[in-house]
């Protein structure tokens, strides 16, 4: 009965009931799209990362990460045939690809720049990275054939392009003087300026033979079909190939992850102020109603309504707007979270230069799906509306019927 | 006996007779450059894009392992110090009173902003330990250098060697190398990198004679001009003149010490 | 009518109060968020151009084409007086000269690539406040043998406050040049790039390291506002090559790094969304002042039965608005601004979540600092009123043009 009290309670004062369950809604959504976006672009710059350097595990000679910023040829894996066989036919593996890594000198017979070379299988690489996604002008190398594909950055600072000749300048795995020179067959652009501004990509049967690998790589990678499983990976390979060194994508961006966990900050006091205001929005109009509403409340008490019942009267009253709002707050989050995840934001325009960043973001930011904040939303505001009704209604319902009825 | 035969046999002894194997030159080539003691000024002029660079030295060796050297000018460098024991090298530098180790990749840098790395003072002495000699061809090159402010061309009659290394851990895999076949002093060596790209040319000229202090033994030759042109960097040379050359003189005991760099 | 509406406002007090507290709620996230967002935006970002970059860098034009190589001989000789060229400019506030160098750290036996960077100590306060960004030890001094060295570095060579290092590197001219400089101090910005690869010494020891009496590889210009560096730097171009033609050239900072286009990408995301905070913060506004306004249409209908006339009501209403508005907004301004100040003082501390994280002894400068400023305070301030004021009007409007009997019958 007091169901159908309230039913009918809400739709009398329509007005304001369409405003407070406006409040909810906006105030949702608002909170739905903020933890999207502010989560989307720190996914961002994990993905870059997964995407373009770490996969999500990698698999080293032991020793080799030790002395990882000297590229040492001779920490390799001589024999890494029969591992990537095997994880190959794992069916929780997506991908399985080698690299060799070494340093180079860039040269255009004129200056010599440091960069980092990174041989990769033509035929793998793409399981894990998205190398051969991100070509940008020219095409992707033939098989082993002798060439290179160019970070943009780098081209750009050599004033070449696609079919422009470079020597790399490096040393073989005894560290004899080793020159050749590649043709460029192709531009990247992915964004991280590891790449982009560092990077020369070559087939993985030239950097062996280049580098006098025999059938050496530095390293092997592994992508997961299920990234949420990286321990439970880790942990496993640590045990079936004891004699190696592996390390999840984690272990290898403890950097990034630095910057991103002090930026979570920041996000939080966001997403709290977000909350803030939304909470004060929809507690005020619940208060600002109902109190108004204290002439109703003597009518409903000389009616004989008792105290308890008023005050349970509101709270429904409170909750089923709420429920509404809440509906229709996660669904406009939805709605409005589409373009937002699959199209994104924009942000400009500034295209150029350098600079090794330790925290990657890109001109264009991507929300991202998040369910538990749709729940948590969902529940939020049932619950504000609900328990800010309580208060108003007890308040008012303690009054004596003929001093509500007295009220204007 | 076989008119054949008896022809083949000629032959063959006479090549045996008469001509030297690529290891036996190389072998001459060492007799000849080295010493038990040397004392050497010299003066290196590096050229880089459009600037001129020169600074002067004086340096002592015994034999092949040990080697000193000190730079006397520009005021700048005066007083930096080298020393080289075996396969290591040490660096003094006064400004700082330091001796820094020169050792892993510092090893791969240029010396003073020359054409020259400090590898390549290293390395040059191990070939027949390192490499596989042989003599292709002989031929007569012309090499240019300075004498004075003069430039010289000169023609000489050289072997003609090509190295490729026999052991994995060497700097350059290959090296071509012009002897002169009549004083057994090198004029020119190609250095190559592995895939055989062409990465510095080195000229010898200048040769000069030496006669031995104590009257007897055998004459020396030794050029007293290197050029080093290091490919990869354009415009860029390096020129090391011996402007004084003294052979097995007497060189104070601890000159090879590293108490010596910071006397 | 003043009275009116002051009658009004009293008469319901609960009610006055309420719309007041949205509003006071309102502006005080607006003030606090965006006085953190600013602290975060100029530590990580304008300082980092700042330090880095300048506004506008002047660079010998043989610079430029090698950037990259740092060619110390491409330097800028005798540069005092092209501070003062640039210096006329109405637009500048102020030049200072710079050096960088590469250097080869020996680093456990390897090379490590480092920059090395002769700064005029007490001008680059000012600039990049690398004085508070001392995370131990103090600030070099001119004319001293020392440096200041970033926290990633430190660790990564092993050193400590007090250690000397020696820094061997190149001069201009091909000759080795060293000096032995003592660690005063350790600092961290934050930002990987710099900590893990920076060091500072000071202007005149770095001249004197490299061989470049009376020189520098560039000057840093810093101007009133940064967005219109790219003109400045035109304008500058000018004057320079009035005196020394096409010898020197200028850059401004959107054209120098991806770690400004970075930072200036930055920038727009906390805009946009403390855009988007302020939306939804008006939004609540508007609601308020319209759930207000709705209650109130008894009030209304006596009003006009009184004989006052449609603009008059809405007059009222308004003035009631900016009433409310007004005082919400301060209260709002002063909570904002005590949460800002403690923020800006206190910050918030992310020391425990980085210990947290194993193997992580970064001293990343883990305390996020807002930065207090009256200027947006009383921004704040007037936002509120002028929203209050603004979302009174289309309930005002509707409310002015009711029947008063039609009013009087509401509930």
């Amino acid at each position: 009965m007091l169901l159908k009290l309230a039913f009918r309670n809400i739709f009398r004062h329509f007005t304001r009931t369409f405003l407070t369950f406006l409040a909810i809604a906006i105030g949702l959504m608002f909170m739905i799209i903020m933890d999207s976006m502010l989560t989307g672009i720190d996914q961002e710059s994990f993905d870059r990362i997964i995407n373009y350097e770490t996969g999500h595990i990698k698999i080293f000679d032991r020793g080799y990460r030790e002395d990882e910023e000297n590229f040492p040829l001779d920490k390799s894996i001589e024999e890494p045939g029969a591992i990537i066989d095997k994880l190959k036919k794992d069916p929780d593996i997506a991908g399985v690809t080698s690299r060799i890594n070494f340093r180079i000198m860039l040269s255009d017979g004129v200056d010599q720049y440091p960069a980092v070379g990174i041989a990769i299988n033509p035929a793998d690489d793409e399981s894990v990275f998205l190398i051969r996604k991100s070509i940008d002008k020219g095409v992707f190398f033939m098989g082993n054939e002798e060439a290179m594909l160019l970070g943009e950055g780098l081209a750009e600072d050599f004033g070449v392009g696609v079919g422009d000749y470079l020597t790399v300048l490096t040393r073989t795995k005894y560290d004899t003087y080793q020159a050749i020179d590649l043709r460029i067959k192709g531009l990247l652009k992915t964004e991280d300026p590891k790449i982009d501004w560092a990077a020369v990509v070559i087939p993985l049967g030239v950097g062996q033979e280049t580098l006098d690998m025999g059938k050496g790589v530095t390293e092997i990678d592994i992508k997961l079909k299920d990234p949420a499983r990286l321990q439970e990976f880790r942990d496993m390979l640590a045990k079936e190939i004891p004699a190696m060194e592996i390390a999840t994508w984690k272990d290898l961006a403890a950097d990034v992850l630095a910057i991103a966990q002090a930026k979570r900050g920041g996000t939080t006091v966001l997403l709290f102020s977000v909350f803030l205001v939304a909470l004060i929005g929809i507690s005020n109009t619940i208060l600002l109603a109902a109190f108004e509403r204290t002439r109703e409340i003597g009518m409903m008490a000389a009616m004989g309504l008792r105290r308890g019942q008023i005050v349970r009267l509101f709270v429904l009253e409170g909750a089923m707007i709420g429920v509404f709002g809440s509906i229709t707050g996660c669904l406009l989050g939805f709605l409005v979270n589409i373009p937002f995840v699959k199209y994104g934001i924009n942000w400009g325009m500034y295209m150029r230069d350098i600079g090794d960043v330790g925290y990657r973001i890109t001109g264009v930011s991507r929300g991202i799906w998040n369910p538990t904040m749709f729940v948590i939303a969902f529940i939020a505001g049932i619950v504000i509306s609900a328990l800010t009704s309580i208060y108003p209604a007890r308040v008012a319902s303690r009054m004596e019927p003929t001093e509500a009825l007295r009220k204007a | 006996m076989n008119y054949k035969l008896a022809l083949i046999m000629v032959l063959v002894l006479g090549t045996g007779v008469w001509g030297l194997t690529g290891e036996e030159i190389i072998e001459k080539v060492d007799d000849n450059m080295t010493y038990l003691t040397g004392r050497f000024e010299s003066k290196m002029v590096i050229y880089v894009r459009d600037q001129v660079r020169v600074k002067k030295m004086v340096s002592y060796a015994e034999g092949r392992d040990k080697s000193f050297a000190e730079f006397i000018f520009p005021p700048r460098d005066k007083g930096v110090k080298y020393l080289k024991i075996e396969d290591n090298m040490w660096m003094y530098l006064p400004s700082v009173d330091k001796i820094i180790k020169i050792a892993g990749h510092m090893l791969r840098q240029s010396m003073m902003g020359s054409d020259f790395s400090y590898e390549d003072a290293l390395e040059s002495d191990k070939l027949l330990e390192k490499y596989d000699i042989k003599l292709i061809t002989e031929e007569t090159t012309y090499i240019k250098f300075k004498k004075g402010t003069e430039e010289v061309t000169k023609g000489r009659p050289c072997y003609v060697l090509e190295l490729t290394a026999k052991v994995k851990e060497v700097t350059y895999w290959q090296r071509k190398i012009w002897v002169d076949r009549e004083t057994f002093v090198p004029v020119k060596e190609e250095l190559f990198a592995k895939s055989g790209k062409k990465l510095k040319v080195m000229t010898l000229g200048d040769v000069q004679v030496f006669r031995p202090r104590r009257g007897r033994g055998p004459v020396r030759y030794y050029p007293t001009y290197i050029a080093m042109k290091n490919l990869l960097r354009k415009d860029s040379l390096t020129e090391m003149v011996i402007t004084k050359a003294e052979f097995d003189v007497k060189i104070p005991e601890d000159t090879f010490t590293q108490r010596n760099l910071k006397k | 009518m003043f009275k009116i509406a002051l009658r009004n406002i009293f008469r319901n007090k609960r009610r006055s109060a309420l719309s007041g507290l949205s509003i006071a709620v309102a502006v005080m996230v607006a003030v606090y968020l965006w006085s953190l967002l600013t602290g975060i935006m100029d530590n990580l970002f304008d300082n980092t151009i700042r330090m880095t970059n300048g506004h506008v860098r002047i660079l010998n034009a043989e610079y430029v084409k090698r950037e990259k190589m740092m060619p110390l001989e491409a330097n800028i000789p005798n540069y005092k007086p092209l501070e003062r060229i640039a210096e006329a400019n109405p637009n500048v506030t102020l030049t200072v000269g710079r050096i960088k160098f590469g250097v080869l750290m020996d680093y456990k036996g390897n090379n490590k690539p480092v920059l090395g960077t002769g700064i005029v100590p007490e001008t680059e306060s000012r600039i990049s406040r690398l004085d508070q960004k001392m995370v131990e030890g103090r600030m070099i001094r001119m004319g001293q043998e020392e440096m200041n060295i970033g926290a990633n570095l430190a660790r990564d060579l092993g050193l400590k406050l007090g250690d000397t290092l020696t820094v061997v590197t190149q001069t201009a001219y091909g000759s080795i040049a060293a000096m032995n400089l003592k660690i005063v101090g350790i600092f961290s910005y934050g930002v990987v790039s710099i900590d893990q690869k920076t060091f500072f010494l000071p202007l005149d020891k770095a001249q004197q390291l490299l061989d470049l009496d009376n020189s520098v590889t560039e000057i840093f210009v810093f101007i009133k506002d940064m967005n219109k560096a790219p003109e400045v730097a035109k304008e500058i171009k000018a004057s320079l090559d009035q005196v020394y033609p096409g010898q020197y050239t200028t850059k401004a900072w959107q054209d120098q790094g991806i770690l400004f286009l970075y930072m200036g990408l930055a920038r727009n995301i906390y805009a946009f969304i403390y855009f988007l905070v302020l939306f939804l913060a008006s939004f609540t506004i508007l609601n308020t002042m319209f759930m207000s306004v709705l209650e109130r249409t008894k009030e209304i209908g006596m009003m006009k039965s009184l004989g006052m006339k449609n603009r008059q009501v809405m007059g009222v209403i308004l003035l009631e608005a900016m009433l409310i508005g007004t005082i919400a907004s301060f209260i709002g301004a002063i909570w904002g601004s005590g949460i800002a100040y403690y923020l800006a003082v206190v910050g918030i501390d992310f020391t425990a979540t980085f210990e947290a994280m194993k193997d992580f002894n970064f001293p990343l400068s883990s305390v996020y600092r807002a930065i207090f400023s009256w200027g947006i305070v009383f921004f704040g301030f007037c936002m509120g009123i002028l929203f209050s004021v603004v979302a009174a009007i289309p309930p005002a409007l509707r409310a002015a043009q009711m029947e008063p009997t039609e009013a009087l019958r509401e509930l």
